[in-house]
Order: structure tokens, then C-alpha cells, then sequence
């Protein structure tokens, strides 16, 4: 390793060494004129001679001439060339100004920026334009429906929840499937930091809730293994990187308030029977069964009612940025009150951003971005819960009440009273998270920077429980703290040089090293003497105390070439390896690489770019291989768990078996893109890749006569195809109007290829997501495997299944389950229209989703027939009567009465939907009545709806088809189990630019 | 800046926290399986271990001792989990999940205990005497997780004479290497229960130094006593007999009075200890979770049946029907409920896993099979339990009213504690009247061999009709 590292050094060196001998420096700055945001990858030249450079990452170079230069010569793609006189100074900035649309975006990579017409990788890109004013609580929920090959699925409408994002299909089974979130050069931790109670295992935190949406200036999806293999073992689910807003240089200070304040409520909710209806229905079942008719009571409740009210959010945001010639910043803060439309569920969060950049001397820059963000919540149990408030309501017997003749909460058991729940005891949440890093960045020579990165991602998640009296016999709480702080290193030198006319050559080298420690603490106490008591000290029954800690750590080297030819023949490599604490002696280190190549077919001297058809037209081809190292912390050693106890005396148990050999899952891509404007308004990019995964970390099922019910081991092989579709048009650009198009579509075929041995009666290996889900080789990873309901026998009132053969029978067995559909979309995308006419502004965004199923578990309870534990959907009072019904349910004493419910395709739906996601309209105020005011820049109010519409199909029965409750589960997507529809909201809001 | 002074900034930054050992990290919660048998506490600990694992609602926490009593017909599941209604409906397919977990957890059980069995020998530090005790607790565990195991998935004894097809028989210790057992006979894993048990009595000490480990670790008398159950279900009289005469030399009485639940007194021969902290509270429930009113913080799952109520009041005054309370069902109607295991809060209610009287109502039972004529020390028996339930003796003529008299008093003695199904069947008794599907024999009066299990494991035989 220490030989390995001195090689790596002595690389630099060399490179340091080779550029030497020159005789005057240039440095400087270029931006692009109408942002002021800077430009990667311009080439600097001396006019007439051969020395060059191009510009890194933030737009700065620094170039040595020949003293006798006198005029730079700056050429970008997509802009308007410059030539400036150099004069005695050495310090040249310039501001470029555009000449295309598209062409002219600058995309953020992994340790850099490029122009997205010279760039070889595949990615996506959302800016802050696309986002601005909606009111999310994550940011990931901006790439819903706007970054073709990103599948982003709310996971419920609980505030606050985890979503699931697949990018091009998911790489993984049991690893971690979700994308490596990347906020100014910091990896992000990700982590379930919460206790059960109000977040089962599967929906977990949102990994981005202390980001504030308001300071991000772009998201960028790494899609490709071009782009995402520089994040070797952790880029093969995709790589998101969050670039936070920045002052610009010399601009006067500018402010910007934004304000908004709205209402929700549910998209749609479960039906459910009255009390009457309940009543009546039970005692027609019972008599038609000679069973004895209990006496009801004759009370009556509508729960669904009780705990869904109108959601209310507010959102106050302030930014301040500006700089002169040698300092730059950006000031942010946000303070964001949301109460959800169920009882008991409220989110506050207070923000602050500092973004900081000086030049200290010509060569010699520093920086800094820190975020402190405080999520203080007020959470309920979520979906699989009966403390879960529109969970129980769907359950809770309508004659159930919550009071008592004198106004006083009941306890009502394993449904328990949500309303009492909520209006005693506490379960709260606060987390503060810190995230930031300095940077240091100096010029060596001509073309040579080093740059030395510090991050820090420090989480704190406090949580704070407690039930009365009433519900919990002397009352009950817990309290839980969990940490997780990375620190990082990154250090990187980067060569910009142009060799000739026509040689363009990019490197980046670097090193880091990342390591986080997580601990958790967890008390829980029983026994108060008073409700009125909040703190467990006052418990006389401490039930647990228990701590734990665990570090991973993550070594790593990595380098970059780019080399392009006269902007026409562009090519890319990058390596990169990864020592990991998480994997076995065997296999420690990984090696990742990506080549790619690109070809600017409009700058060849044959393309006519006079041509009223094509103004640009770039092919690109990329293959590589990423990784994925989201496994437990130690999951290659064989160990026995320590902390039971019994008779109180310690007591071990074994926990896992050891696998010296666990290593890397492992992705190759190829990917075959295409980038064009076309008819000088339409900017098409069109990708087709192919992912197979190798290696696949996964959770093998063993026997259970093991002792052991699963162990991680690197098998299998998962292929994702796929083709995505990006299209903006200007349909229309006048003075007083303009419409703006955009559209992608990203196809996507998700096949399992091999899996270790575990076969169905098909002889298929397989591993188990859930009871109704599966990966199947030959199949999705996300297939339901149901036995096939057939519906209602109008003879006979029975209810009918599909024997495996597709026989009818009313006694299926589990041998007649059969592959249903799957849980993975065939293709999702999203369609944005924009209008301007002066001083209104118009814009409809629509998502959508099709080819997927989805599974309403919550039927099997609300559609169960037979029982009178709980209550029930109104579609089962559409019974069978009477010889040639078409019903819903069962005849009454059907023999199948009591198995209608059972998992089958009954509770499998059409998931395929399209979704009016957000829809504005705004009104600037004039720029002649700005003006007269001498304080505003600008000022606009707006109203916005979120989720007004949805088309579905009409037979589906569910509150709503976009449903993942099991959160970021590779496993396990679309099932609900009660998940909290999607909100439906109306903003008014208004932005002040001063 | 000289250009050497900045290629020694750089050097030094690269170098900086370069070093391999901070990948080296290690687990802080877990010991290596290397370090787990190298001594005596840790030996110790894996040793409780198995304990800990048959606390677990899935084994010994009340889930199948439930499940047993409502397939039998001394509860009314009236709980909302469709999995557990359609065991009680006797509708249910393969891929079940409480069945799964059920059977997951007793192999946890087996396997622990495997690995006892296979590693204590060799620690250093113990002495023989502690070997001994360990391997023999050890094979106890084993043993009861079998019985219990062979009871749910297989036709009982009585349907083929054992030799129909029970559960795999895993007794080596899993070092890695995965294999895939088929199902071995009924007779064939009593055989392994009774061998086990054997050798468990003989190396067993009849009590421990701490009074709870004597109630609440394997002892003597408890293999002995699980023997004569064994015996009985196989209607093996005279060993069943011989079995229940040794279990009784053990410090064990009859209570006089029924207070003793979750006590540790003489009336326990093993009994799981649990408590606030170990039962794993905030998990998944215990016994008091599913016979505990809503209001008193259960989930009001599993109240008396009609029939059980029935067969206390056809004789007035018996003081086990005192063993009640009434309150909110799960289906929030007012129902009566046991109050054998009180505490929903913590769960903590100990797990009656073998009593004095149940060893004394084997005997009875025995003894009264064993005898064409009534015989009097059965009777004796019969009448004390009667006498302290307060109830008239009874003087039964014959030999079938004498074995009606003795499974009565077993069922008003040891209701919800998980006999039920085992004894109505062992009889051939229908488990419902007017229900085909709960016949004697029928094929859902069993539980199905886990679909997840028949999946992974091509040997395994899956139980007919699921």
C-alpha cells in the first residue's frame, strides 16, 4: 500500500515537474454573462501560438505565455469566442456570453464540471428554475417526472418519509439500492435513525429532510459508468450530486425573499362502512351462518373522518448573495411549519446556508459550505401501525367510540384510539445535521491545481416517546439518540493543457479517505406515577437500556483523463479503487474504471451548421464498471450477537455465518447516447444502455433447519435495459409570449439472470421480497407471485381462484401461485409545459407511470368477509344474493367467506397512472412599476397546486396508485399497507427579488 | 510559493490519514464465533442463549401455546390477524406467515442447542460437571423444541402409529456447510426426544444453587417429566408411568391454591423465566398480549370459548373458573379472559412450560389406560386436583369414565397453557363439531410444512392439502 501511494505521488510529481520552465502566469476566471456561473472546459489560448489551457471546474485557469503574448483567445461551445489583450497585469476574467441554448449547460460530474456539449457522460440534470416555489420536504423530489431513467416514488404522505429512487432500473437486491446523494463533494450518510414506533424498517427518514430545496442550484443524476464510476464502489445505483447556490463575483448584493403558505389533504382515501352498514351487514352474515348475533352496540363513529383534517404549511425562505473581485457568498435560511392532513403529524425546519469563496492571492483560493439544519417533528405511527391514524380508522369498528359517556379517551386496545393517542403523550423527533466542507485550492503551474477538500456530514436524531396512563398501564416511554459523523479528506490535483491547436488534455488524480461512526442509544422505562410526569427518570421500570456504536470506513484512489481533438473527438477515462472496512480479508480493495468517447459530428468541416434541420448533433459511447458496498457493517464475519439476557444472566446468540470472500457487487454499463438541436429550437438527447450487475449482494435463503435464515453472499447476475427519451422545444418565442416544452420517457427492463440455488415449483431460483414479491430468475426482481383470483361464480356465489393449470377452484393452494405482473414500471417520465404571456407565467407538469402493479395489502383487512375484528370496505356489501349476480364479495355462508380475503391477485391493481404533479400560475409585477418602487428587482406572487388530478385506472381500489411503503426496499416495491396517500395541496406564495 | 514547499504540502495532505488499518475495524455488539467457546463466561452465555431464544413469542412466548388452545376449542380467536384467523378457520395455505416463524424459531432453538452440545466439551476453563449440566440443558431445549415441533406439523401418534412423516432431524452442530435434511418420521424424532431426554435426566442435577435456576433452568425432573408427556402421547403407559414416579421425586408439590403463576414454587418444574428486560418487550407481545382485555393493555385476541366456559359451569363452584376477567375484546365486545398471565404492560408473566400437575395428571391418565378396572391411586389423583379446585370427588365405574374424568380435570387444569389440540386429538377427537375441515385427521388440523422452507429445500415432503 505505502509503495502503491509513493508511485501515485511520484505521478504528480512528474506531472508537476514536466510543466515547469515557462516564463508568465495567467490566471483568472470565466463565467457565463447572463449568470455569472462559472464555465468548465473553456479552452484559453495565446492567439497565434500553441500554449493553452482549459478551465477547471469553478471556471478558473492559469496559463504561462511567452512574454511577448498579448492577446488570449477564450472558445467555448455554445458561446460567443472572445479575445482580450492581455495587459500588465496577470490576472484575465471574462464573462462569456451564449449563443444556443442547451449547448451552453454546464453539468456537474463527480470532482468537476463540464460543458454538457463536450461532456462523454451520461447524466441528468434538474436546476433550481424547475423547482423553485413547490413545497417539498425533500429534495429528491424534485427529480420526480424531470430526469428520464429516474423512477422517484414517494413512499407516503407521512411528512417526512423516505422515498424510493431507482435510477435505470435498480442495480441491487439485498444491498442498498438507493443512489449515493452527494452535496458539494460530501457523501451524504444514510441511515434509518429512527426507533420502530412511527417508522417501520422499510420507510424510514428522508436521507435529504435537513436539505432546504431553496439553496440548491442544481441536482445532477451520474447515470452512466462513465460518470459514475469516479465513485467507484458506491456509484453503481446512480450518484446524485447536490450543488448548493453560490454568490458571484462583483455583483452588487442581491436578496431574495420567498414566502408561501398553504392547505392539503389526501389525494384519496380507502372506503369504509358506517356503523349501520356495519351492524346490519354483520348480523346478515351471522344469521346466513347460524351463528349467534352479538349485541352490538349502537354507538356510532366515523374515525376515517376524525383524523384527517386540512394539512397546513408555511414556508418563509431569505437568501442573500453577492461579492466583489476576490470574495464571493451566499447566505440562506428557511423556516418551514407544516402540519400533515393527519392528526398528530407536524414538521418544523430551520435552516441556515453559508457558502463562502475568497481568492487570497491570484493562485491561492479558499472556500467554504455549511448547512446546520434542525428537523423538530411531531410524528404518528406510519402505515403499518394500528397507532397509525388513518390506519386504524380504516380498522377501527365504526361503533367504537372514543370517549366515554363523560367526554373521557378510551383505551380500544390493539386499534388503538389514534385520537387519544394524539392528544396525549408525545412522539416526537429532532434531528440537527450538520454538512459542510473547506476547500483549499492552489495554482502550482501553469495548468496545475491541488486541491485539498474537509467534509463533515454530522446527523443527530433525537427521539423522544411517551404514552399515558389510559393506553399504556402506568404509562410508558422511550428515549432514543442516534448519531452518525463522517468526516472526509479529499485531495486532488487537476491538469487542464492544449497541446497544439487542436489537443485538449484534462487529468484529475486524487485520494480520500471517509469514515463515519454510528451510535445508537435507546431507553425505555414503564411505571409513572403521573401522566403528568414526561421524563423517564420518573419510571420505575427501566425495560431496556442499550447502546451501540459502529464505524465503516472507506479508502480510496482515483484518476481522470479527458483528451479531446479539436472538439470534434472527445475521449474519457477514469479508474478509481476502493479499499472498504465492510468486506472480508479476501477481497478489501476493488478496482472500478470507465472509458467513454464522444463525437461532435456538427464541427466537422462536412456538417452545414447553416442548415435549418441540425445546429448540433454529438454521439457519445460509454462502458465501465461501478459497485455497490451497501451492506451491513460486518456482515463478512461469522459472529454471535451479545447483549440477551436471561434469568438475568448475559445470553449470546449466533447472529451470522462467516464469508472471508464477501466483496463488491459489481455493475458494468455500456451506454450509446445522442445529443441534438434540431430546427434551432428543439434539444433532443436520446440514450440506450445496457447494466448488468455481477456478484449481486445478496441475502441467500437458507434452510431455517440452519438456525440461520439468510447469509450475504456475492451471487447472481441482474440485468437493466433501458432507453431514455429528453425532448425541449421553444414552440413559441415572441416578445409578449413564449411556450416551452419539456418531456422525457425512460423505458426500462429489469431482468434477474441468475440466483443462487432456491427454486419454485417451476424450477426457478428466486429470493423472497415479501409474501406477494419476488426476484425470479428469467423475471423482474420486482415479480408478484399470486395465486390469480377469478372473481365471483354468478351460479354459484362462491368466490374463484385460478388453479396453476387456470382451472377455477375455491380451494387454491399455494402451489397455484403464479408470476402476476411486476412492481417496476415499464417506463415512467415526465411532460412540463410553460407559458409566459408578459407578465403571467403558466406552467403544467405532469408525471407519470406505467406498466406496474401495485398491491393494496390494506384490502386483505378491509375486504376480509368474515370477521368482526375490524371494519370494512362498502364493496362488501355488493354480495352475492342471488343465482346470476355479478357481485363483489361471496354468497354469506359461502365456504369461501372466510378465505376471499387471502393474498391473491384480488388485491393486485393496475399501479400505471399520470399525475398533474404541479401546475403554477404567476404574475410579475411590471418592470416599470418595479422600478418606480427603487427597492424591488423583482416581485411576483403565484398560487400552485401539487397532485390536483390523477388518471388511473378506473377499476383501482386504493386511496393511491403511487405507493412504496417499504421506503427505499430494493425488494419489496409498490405494496401498501395503509400508506398515506399522496397530499393534494394549494399554495400562495409570493417571491421578492430586492 | 517555491514549487518544492507545495510538492510537500501536497505529499503531506495525500499521506495524511493514509493508513490501512482504519479499514481494520471490528464489531462492537458481536463476539467472533472463534472467541465465543474459548471461555467459560462466553461459553456460558451461548449456553443461555438457548434460554433466550425459547422466550420467544414464536416458541415458548404463548403464540403456539395459543394457537394450540384455539385450534382446540378452549379459546375464541377473535384477533384481526388474517394469518392467525385462517389457522383457526382451518383454511390455511403454505405460505403462512406465523407458521414460517414458528418453525424458524424452534430450529433456532435446535440449532443453538446443537451447537452446545458440539462445542461445550472442548472449552477450557469448565469443569466436567458444568459440561455435563450445559450439554444436558442443552439436549433438554433440544428435546422440547422438538416435541412441540413434531406436535403442530405432523399428524400426531395416534393417526398412523408414528409412522407418518414429522419434521427434519437436525443434531450437528452448522459449521457453513448447508445441508437439506428430509423429513424424518414421527417415530423417528420421538426417538431423538426421548434419547435426549434420557441422557438429560442422567447428567442434569435435580436442582441448581439459585432457586429461580431450579425452576427456570433444565433439571432432573424436568427431562423426566417431558419424558412422561412424551410417553403419553405415544401411549406408552408404563414408561409414561415410570417417567412421571421419577419426576416426582423432584423437589416439586402441588400447590394448594392457584396463585402460584409467575411465582417460581414447587408447582414449577420448568418454567421460562421472562422479565421487563429480556423478552424482547417492544417486540412482538407474549402470552399476555393475546389473553389480556384492550383496556388492561393486551390485544384482547384470545378469550374463553363457548365450550371451555361451558365445561366449567356444568359443575358450580370451581375455583379455576375464578382464574378470570372480563373486559374489551379485540372485537370490542365484552368478553372473559384468562388470568393466568396478567401482565400485557411488560409481559413479563413467566412461561409454564412443565407443571407438578401435569406430570400428576400423566401419571393419572397412565395409570388409568394401564388398568381394565379403575384404578384407585388415578382416581386419588383426580379427586386431589378436584378437591382443590373445590369440587366433590368423583367415583368413576369404569376405566373410559375414569380417562373422561382424568382429561377433564387436565383441560379445566391446564387451559391456555397450549394442551388443548394435543389432547383432544390424541383421542380422535373432532377439534370442531360440525366443521369437516377440523376432523380428527383432517388435513389442516395440522400446520403445513413452510412454503418457504419446501422452496429451499427439495427433500422436504410438504404436509398434503396446503
Amino acid at each position: 500500500m505505502k509503495r502503491k501511494l509513493l508511485a501515485f505521488l511520484l505521478f504528480g510529481l512528474f506531472a508537476v515537474t514536466s510543466a515547469i520552465a515557462q516564463n508568465k502566469t495567467i490566471t483568472g476566471r470565466v463565467v457565463g454573462a447572463d449568470d455569472g456561473l462559472p464555465l468548465p472546459g473553456v479552452s484559453v489560448r495565446v492567439k497565434g501560438g500553441t500554449a493553452g489551457t482549459t478551465t477547471g471546474a469553478e471556471g478558473n485557469y492559469s496559463l504561462s505565455v511567452p512574454a511577448n503574448a498579448s492577446v488570449l483567445t477564450f472558445t467555448y461551445i455554445g458561446y460567443v469566442s472572445q479575445e482580450i489583450t492581455i495587459g500588465s497585469g496577470s490576472r484575465v476574467d471574462v464573462r462569456l456570453v451564449t449563443d444556443a441554448k442547451l449547448l451552453s449547460e454546464v453539468v456537474v460530474v463527480g470532482y468537476g464540471a463540464q460543458s454538457r456539449a463536450l461532456s462523454t457522460q451520461s447524466t441528468s440534470s434538474v436546476s433550481a428554475e424547475s423547482f423553485k416555489n413547490v413545497p417539498i420536504i425533500s429534495p429528491q423530489q424534485i427529480l420526480q417526472g424531470q430526469a428520464a431513467g429516474v423512477n422517484m416514488v414517494n413512499s407516503s404522505g407521512l411528512l417526512g418519509a423516505a422515498s424510493q429512487i431507482t435510477i435505470r432500473g435498480g442495480s441491487s437486491l439485498t444491498a442498498g439500492g438507493q443512489p449515493l446523494y452527494v452535496i458539494d463533494g460530501v457523501p451524504l450518510n444514510t441511515g434509518n435513525y429512527t426507533q420502530t414506533q412511527g417508522a417501520p424498517a422499510g420507510a424510514g427518514l428522508n436521507p435529504l429532510l435537513n436539505i432546504n430545496a431553496n439553496d440548491i442550484e442544481s441536482m445532477t443524476v451520474l447515470k452512466d459508468a462513465s460518470a459514475a464510476a469516479i465513485y467507484g464502489s458506491r456509484g453503481s445505483n446512480g450518484v446524485i450530486l447536490i450543488k448548493t447556490k453560490s454568490g458571484a463575483n462583483n455583483s452588487a448584493t442581491k436578496i431574495n425573499i420567498d414566502y408561501f403558505n398553504g392547505t392539503s389533504q389526501p389525494t384519496d382515501i380507502l372506503k369504509y362502512m358506517t356503523a349501520d352498514q356495519w351492524r346490519t351487514f354483520r348480523r346478515d352474515y351471522l344469521v346466513a351462518n347460524n351463528t349467534a348475533v352479538p349485541a352490538y352496540p349502537t354507538t356510532s363513529f366515523d374515525w376515517a373522518d376524525a383524523v384527517v383534517r386540512t394539512g397546513k404549511m408555511n414556508n418563509f425562505n431569505a437568501s442573500a448573495s453577492g461579492g466583489n473581485d476576490k470574495t464571493k457568498f451566499y447566505l440562506g435560511g428557511t423556516f418551514a411549519d407544516e402540519s400533515g392532513y393527519t392528526v398528530g403529524n407536524d414538521l418544523e425546519r430551520l435552516s441556515g446556508r453559508f457558502n463562502f469563496n475568497h481568492n487570497i492571492s491570484e493562485k491561492v483560493r479558499v472556500g467554504l459550505n455549511y448547512n446546520l439544519a434542525r428537523v423538530n417533528s411531531d410524528r404518528i405511527g406510519a402505515e403499518n401501525s394500528t397507532y397509525a391514524p388513518l390506519t386504524a380508522a380504516y380498522l377501527q369498528l365504526p361503533y367504537v367510540m372514543p370517549y366515554d359517556a363523560n367526554g373521557n379517551f378510551v383505551n380500544t386496545g390493539f386499534v388503538q384510539n389514534v385520537l387519544g393517542l394524539e392528544a396525549t403523550g408525545f412522539n416526537k423527533l429532532n434531528s440537527t445535521r450538520n454538512t459542510g466542507n473547506a476547500f483549499a485550492e492552489v495554482d502550482i503551474i501553469s495548468g496545475l491545481t491541488f486541491k485539498t477538500d474537509w467534509g463533515i456530514d454530522n446527523a443527530l436524531f433525537d427521539e423522544k416517546y411517551r404514552e399515558v396512563d389510559l393506553f399504556t398501564p402506568d404509562g410508558y416511554g422511550y428515549i432514543s439518540r442516534r448519531s452518525d459523523n463522517k468526516w472526509l479528506t479529499s485531495n486532488t490535483l487537476n491538469y487542464n493543457k492544449i497541446i497544439g491547436q487542436n489537443h485538449s488534455i484534462t487529468g484529475l488524480l486524487g485520494y480520500s479517505f471517509e469514515t463515519s461512526r454510528y451510535t445508537a442509544g435507546l431507553f425505555e422505562g414503564q411505571g409513572f406515577a403521573s401522566d403528568a410526569l414526561p421524563n423517564l427518570g420518573s419510571a420505575s421500570t427501566p425495560i431496556t437500556a442499550s447502546e451501540e456504536g459502529s464505524e465503516w470506513a472507506l479508502e480510496s484512489q482515483f484518476a481522470r483523463l479527458g483528451y479531446s481533438y479539436s472538439d470534434k473527438y472527445l475521449l474519457e477515462g477514469t479508474v478509481r479503487r476502493d479499499g472498504s472496512s465492510r468486506f472480508g480479508a479476501n477481497k478489501k480493495y476493488g478496482i472500478f474504471y470507465a472509458a467513454s468517447a464522444g463525437w461532435i459530428l456538427s464541427n466537422e468541416s462536412f456538417f452545414n451548421k447553416a442548415s435549418k434541420f441540425a445546429q448540433f448533433l454529438k454521439l457519445t459511447g460509454s462502458f465501465g464498471i461501478s459497485g455497490n458496498d451497501q451492506i451491513g457493517y460486518f456482515d463478512y464475519l461469522g459472529t454471535f450477537g451479545a447483549g440477551a439476557a436471561y434469568n438475568d444472566a448475559s445470553a449470546s446468540t449466533p447472529a451470522r455465518v462467516a464469508n472471508p470472500n464477501l466483496g463488491w457487487e459489481e455493475t458494468e454499463q455500456m451506454d450509446i447516447g445522442l445529443t441534438a438541436r434540431l430546427f434551432n429550437a428543439v434539444d433532443l438527447q436520446l440514450n440506450y444502455y445496457n447494466k448488468n450487475t455481477k456478484g449481486l449482494l445478496a441475502s441467500v435463503p437458507y434452510p431455517f433447519t440452519t438456525g440461520f435464515a439468510s447469509a450475504t453472499q456475492n451471487v447472481g447476475e441482474m440485468r437493466n435495459r433501458g432507453f431514455e427519451v429528453t425532448l425541449g422545444t421553444q414552440n413559441v418565442k415572441t416578445e409578449n409570449f413564449s411556450w416551452t416544452t419539456n418531456f422525457n420517457i425512460g423505458f426500462n427492463k429489469n431482468t434477474v439472470l441468475s440466483l443462487p440455488e432456491n427454486r419454485d415449483p417451476e424450477g426457478r431460483n428466486f429470493i423472497t421480497g415479501s409474501n406477494a414479491q419476488r426476484a425470479v430468475v428469467g423475471e423482474s426482481r420486482n415479480s408478484f407471485y399470486l395465486i390469480r383470483y377469478k372473481g365471483i361464480n354468478p351460479a354459484t356465489g362462491d368466490a374463484e381462484w385460478l388453479k396453476k393449470d387456470g382451472t377455477p377452484t375455491t380451494t387454491p393452494v399455494a402451489a397455484d401461485r403464479v408470476i402476476a405482473g411486476h412492481a417496476d414500471p415499464d417506463f415512467v417520465g415526465g411532460f412540463t409545459n410553460t407559458l409566459r404571456y408578459k407578465e403571467f407565467d403558466l406552467s403544467a407538469f405532469f408525471n407519470f407511470a406505467y406498466g406496474n402493479k401495485v398491491l393494496i395489502d390494506g384490502l386483505r383487512f378491509t375486504e376480509n368477509f368474515a370477521t368482526g375484528s375490524y371494519n370494512k370496505s362498502t364493496d362488501l356489501l355488493n354480495y352475492w344474493k342471488a343465482a346470476g349476480d355479478q357481485a363483489f364479495a361471496p354468497r354469506l355462508n359461502s365456504p369461501t367467506r372466510s378465505t376471499f380475503h387471502q393474498l391473491s391477485t384480488n388485491q393486485l391493481q393496475d399501479g400505471s397512472y399520470a399525475r398533474l404533479k404541479t401546475v403554477t400560475l404567476g404574475y410579475n409585477l411590471p418592470a416599470s412599476v418595479i422600478g418606480k418602487t427603487k427597492v424591488l428587482r423583482s416581485a411576483r406572487i403565484y398560487v400552485l397546486g401539487q397532485n390536483l388530478w390523477t388518471i388511473q385506472n378506473k377499476d383501482f381500489r386504493g386511496p393511491d396508485p403511487e405507493v412504496s411503503a417499504n421506503g427505499a426496499s430494493n425488494l419489496i416495491m409498490g405494496e401498501s399497507f395503509f400508506a398515506l396517500p399522496q397530499a393534494k395541496s394549494v399554495t400562495f406564495g409570493i417571491n421578492l427579488g430586492l | 510559493m517555491k514549487i518544492k514547499n507545495i510538492i510537500a504540502i501536497s505529499a503531506l495532505a495525500f499521506s495524511l490519514s493514509s493508513c490501512e488499518s482504519k479499514l481494520a475495524l471490528t464489531p462492537e455488539q458481536d463476539l467472533t464465533e472463534e472467541t465465543i467457546f474459548s471461555s467459560p463466561s462466553t461459553a456460558r452465555s451461548a449456553v443461555l442463549g438457548i434460554y433466550s431464544t425459547a422466550q420467544t413469542l414464536e416458541f415458548y412466548g404463548g403464540m403456539p401455546q395459543m394457537i394450540e388452545e384455539y385450534m382446540g376449542d378452549n379459546v375464541e380467536f377473535v384477533g384481526s390477524f388474517p394469518t392467525l384467523q385462517e389457522l383457526r378457520d382451518f383454511t390455511t395455505i403454505s405460505n403462512n406467515s406465523n407458521v414460517s416463524t414458528i418453525w424458524q424459531e424452534h430450529y433456532r432453538v435446535i440449532t443453538r442447542a446443537n451447537k452446545v452440545i458440539a462445542n461445550i466439551p472442548s472449552v477450557s476453563g469448565l469443569s466436567d460437571a458444568e459440561k455435563n449440566q450445559f450439554v444436558g440443558e442443552a439436549k433438554f431445549l433440544r428435546a422440547l423444541a422438538y416435541l412441540q415441533l413434531v406436535n403442530m406439523y405432523a399428524q400426531p401418534f395416534q393417526v398412523t402409529t408414528g409412522t407418518n412423516l414429522g419434521v427434519p432431524l437436525v443434531i450437528d452442530d452448522f459449521t457453513g456447510t448447508i445441508t437439506y435434511p428430509a423429513r424424518a418420521t414421527v417415530n423417528q424424532v420421538h426417538d431423538q426426544i426421548k434419547k435426549d431426554l434420557t441422557e438429560a435426566a442422567a447428567a442434569l442435577p435435580a436442582s441448581h444453587a439459585s432457586g429461580t435456576d431450579t425452576r427456570g433452568r433444565a433439571t432432573k425432573g424436568a427431562a423426566n417429566a417431558l419424558l412422561s408427556r412424551l410417553y403419553l402421547y405415544r401411549e406408552e403407559w408404563a414408561n409414561a408411568i415410570t417417567a412421571a414416579r421419577a419426576a416426582i421425586t423432584g423437589p416439586y408439590t402441588r400447590a394448594t391454591d392457584y396463585t402460584f403463576y409467575d411465582k417460581n414454587t414447587a408447582e414449577d418444574v420448568f418454567t421460562i423465566q421472562n422479565s421487563a428486560t429480556d423478552n424482547g418487550r417492544t417486540g412482538s407481545g407474549g402470552w399476555a398480549s393475546f389473553y389480556t382485555p384492550a383496556p388492561l393493555g393486551g390485544r384482547g385476541d384470545a378469550p374463553f370459548s363457548a365450550a371451555l366456559m361451558a365445561a366449567y359451569e356444568a359443575e358450580a363452584g370451581d375455583k379455576r373458573y375464578l382464574l378470570k376477567r372480563t373486559g374489551a375484546a379485540a372485537d370490542q365486545l365484552n368478553r372473559t379472559f384468562t388470568s393466568k398471565f396478567p401482565d400485557a404492560v411488560n409481559n413479563a408473566d413467566n412461561s409454564p412450560v412443565i407443571r407438578i400437575t401435569e406430570v400428576y395428571l400423566n401419571l393419572a391418565e397412565a395409570l388409568a389406560q394401564s388398568n381394565a378396572l379403575p384404578n384407585a391411586e388415578a382416581i386419588d389423583i383426580m379427586n386431589w386436583f378436584r378437591n382443590r379446585a373445590g369440587l366433590g370427588i368423583k367415583v368413576p365405574v369404569t376405566k373410559a369414565a375414569l380417562i373422561d374424568a382424568i382429561l377433564l380435570e387436565r383441560r379445566k387444569e391446564l387451559a391456555f397453557e397450549g394442551f388443548r389440540r394435543m389432547d383432544m386429538l390424541r383421542y380422535k377427537q373432532n377439534l370442531r363439531a360440525n366443521n369437516p375441515l377440523a376432523a380428527y385427521g383432517g388435513q389442516k388440523t395440522i400446520l403445513p410444512i413452510p412454503q418457504r422452507e419446501l422452496d429451499n429445500n427439495k427433500s422436504l415432503v410438504p404436509n398434503p392439502g396446503f
